[in-house]
């Protein structure tokens, strides 16, 4: 894939998280391009999963802390984040990830990277990390929704 | 009156009865298209609209559609679709297998609210 095309895939996924969060959460969200290294395992606590199959298939993941995912999914419900259950927490940010896919994949559409997805899964874990048995094509993208972290990635298998 | 949300997220329903109970209508919920099915079987249950996901484990929403459509009892009650596909080939077989109105996820809370007026007037 050319740097272009890559350029061009972020735009519409930062695009897609923009427009799910200030629907669905109610709060804007920022890029923030200021640690530069896209490469570096990001830890977190709850990562929402959705394979996507293109021309390539891939793996489109957001990661977030345990407290940021308690913020995210309250604000999504209008909850108190003590009243959320665990279960609701990582549902919460496994349909924040499918929305991003659905939302990317209608700003992709009639592109070379218009794809398929599947059901979304959560993965979670205490400062869990992603670990690949080979190189592969990936990049990562941070975001912050007014105190939260999170981070965005798509990697290619 | 009752609306009927079928999706197999409990946040996207969570989600969805804010907006119902802003209407003053009552939700009741789903988690799949069989679970769907049970509620609508069960005579005491009027339901007014049926708000439905399309990607769900077990049935899906289409499979879902087109069953309620051939059974005489309850075809006659509007569904909305409300879910990520948003590809326009899928948009008409929604609409062809007999959705009335169709929300694309993400979705804000007025646009939902704005829809469901759209499909059956103003609460109660």
């Amino acid at each position: 894939m050319k740097i272009s095309e890559y350029d061009f895939l972020q735009k519409c996924l930062a695009q897609a998280v923009f427009d799910v969060f200030e629907m669905m959460v109610g709060i804007a969200t920022c890029q923030d391009d200021t640690d530069g290294d896209n490469s570096q395992l990001r830890r977190g606590d709850i990562t929402g999963v959705m394979m996507i199959e293109g021309e390539r298939k891939a793996m489109l993941y957001l990661t977030l802390s345990q407290k940021n995912a308690e913020m995210i999914v309250s604000f999504m419900t209008g909850n108190d984040p003590h009243e959320l259950a665990e279960e609701e927490l990582h549902d919460g940010v496994a349909e924040l990830v499918n929305m991003i896919a659905g939302r990317a994949k209608a700003l992709l559409a009639g592109t070379s990277d218009h794809y398929m997805i599947t059901p979304p899964f959560t993965i979670v874990g205490s400062q869990h990390y992603i670990v690949y048995k080979k190189e592969v094509s990936k990049f990562i993208m941070k975001f912050t929704a007014g105190d939260a972290e999170l981070y965005l990635g798509i990697t290619y298998l | 009156m009752k609306i009927l949300s079928v999706d197999d997220s409990v946040i996207i329903r969570k989600i969805i009865r804010n907006g119902v109970e802003l209407l003053d209508y009552e939700l009741v919920e789903a988690g799949d298209g069989l679970e769907a099915l049970d509620i609508l079987e069960q005579s005491s249950v009027d339901i007014s609209l049926i708000l439905l996901d399309w990607n769900m484990p077990g049935m899906d929403g289409f499979m879902f559609l087109q069953k309620v459509k051939e059974i005489a009892t309850i075809k006659h009650i509007p569904v909305m679709m409300v879910t990520t596909e948003s590809e326009g080939a899928n948009i008409i077989k929604a609409i062809q297998a007999g959705a009335i109105n169709y929300m694309v996820k993400p979705f804000s809370i007025e646009e939902l609210m704005k829809k469901i007026v759209e499909c059956i007037g103003e609460g109660v």
